[in-house]
């Protein structure tokens, strides 16, 4: 396992008084790689906080290049790259921040092609794809080789998250067994909102990664940002889940 | 008796508003609940939980008392009860 440098050392100071974080948590960070899908109004940030933390691998996938109406929400993309592939945005603005962080840009989205490698090069998921048919392929994949995945939505005011550790929890089929009938590609959206539940699921990944405080597992926090309202759902794992085999 | 719902995302847009008190009689359970349900909220709404051939779509989860139920589960409704649905949702 690769240690600290004193760089990082003066970078990560604060963070590595977190009680039962540390040092050894913070190398744990630096050696792990996630996988964020997509890179959108909630990947965007997901992104941004794990570069900030000190994660060592991103794996980024996104495909397109940047229009106008992203940029009320996709806070890696930018005005002056208007036209230019998402991906590239996104790796130019985390090295920004963080110029030791490793990116692998994958300018595609979640496909049948890709899923099992992506999946494969990472240590902890997490999903924030548009689509379910891409939301339904990373957590085949994850169930499939023991991977956790965060899994995180928002819909206009509302947004939800829970985390799935396979063998222990819900898998994203039990929850939705069926393709969803009612959801649309357009979605209404503040990037307050997508960016609110980002932070809510770079944390359970840094959970996960450094190995502090109690996952979201077999719960479904969903917000209410209109109201205000925050609830835990317990979620339980569906008796014949075609997928996680329940 | 008199149950409390409440709707989320897609189901919320088709009804129209988040939350809303039905009355049912005593007995009623889930199942009858939803599917009377299609009779005050229209076809629309109805097409979001059930199929062409009346059959459940699992995908709509259904929170009682800040925990899942499955529509299988058939509870018998009582008075004051609070029943969430949720619509699916995926944006990011």
């Amino acid at each position: 396992m690769k240690q600290l440098t004193a760089e990082e050392l003066a970078t990560y100071e604060w963070q590595l008084d977190v009680p039962d974080h540390g040092v050894e948590g913070q190398e744990r960070l630096k050696n792990s790689t996630v996988l964020v899908s997509r890179c959108g109004g909630l990947g965007s940030v997901v992104a941004y906080e794990l570069a900030a933390a000190g994660v060592g691998t991103l794996i980024l996938a996104h495909a397109g290049n940047v229009k106008p109406s992203d940029l009320n929400r996709q806070l890696l993309m930018t005005h002056d790259w208007l036209g230019k592939p998402r991906v590239e945005s996104a790796e130019r603005r985390l090295k920004e921040l963080n110029p030791r962080l490793n990116i692998i840009s994958v300018p595609e989205n979640i496909n049948e092609a890709n899923a099992e490698r992506l999946v494969g090069m990472a240590d902890v998921i997490v999903d924030a794809a548009p689509l379910f048919e891409e939301r339904f392929l990373m957590n085949r994949e994850a169930v499939k080789q023991g991977k956790p995945l965060v899994d995180c939505a928002m819909y206009e005011l509302e947004a939800q998250i829970t985390t799935i550790v396979p063998g222990e929890t819900a898998c994203l089929s039990c929850l939705y067994p069926e393709q969803p009938v009612a959801w649309k590609r357009r979605f209404p959206v503040f990037g307050a909102v997508s960016g609110t539940i980002a932070c809510l699921g770079a944390i359970e990944a840094i959970k996960l990664i450094s190995g502090f405080g109690t996952p979201l597992t077999n719960r479904l926090l969903t917000m209410n940002m209109r109201t205000m309202d925050i609830q835990t759902i317990g979620i339980k794992q569906r008796k014949g889940c075609t997928v996680c085999g329940s | 008796m008199d149950i409390t719902l409440k709707f989320t995302a897609q189901i919320k847009d088709v009804v129209g508003k988040a939350s809303d008190t039905v009355t049912a009689n005593d007995g009623t359970n889930l199942q009858q609940l939803l599917t009377n349900l299609g009779g005050i909220y229209g076809e629309r709404f109805k097409a979001i939980l059930f199929d062409e051939k009346g059959a459940y779509r699992h995908s709509n989860l259904i929170v009682i008392n800040q925990s899942q139920v499955n529509y299988e589960d058939n509870v018998t409704l009582a008075d004051g009860m609070e029943i969430t649905l949720m619509s699916p949702i995926s944006g990011g």
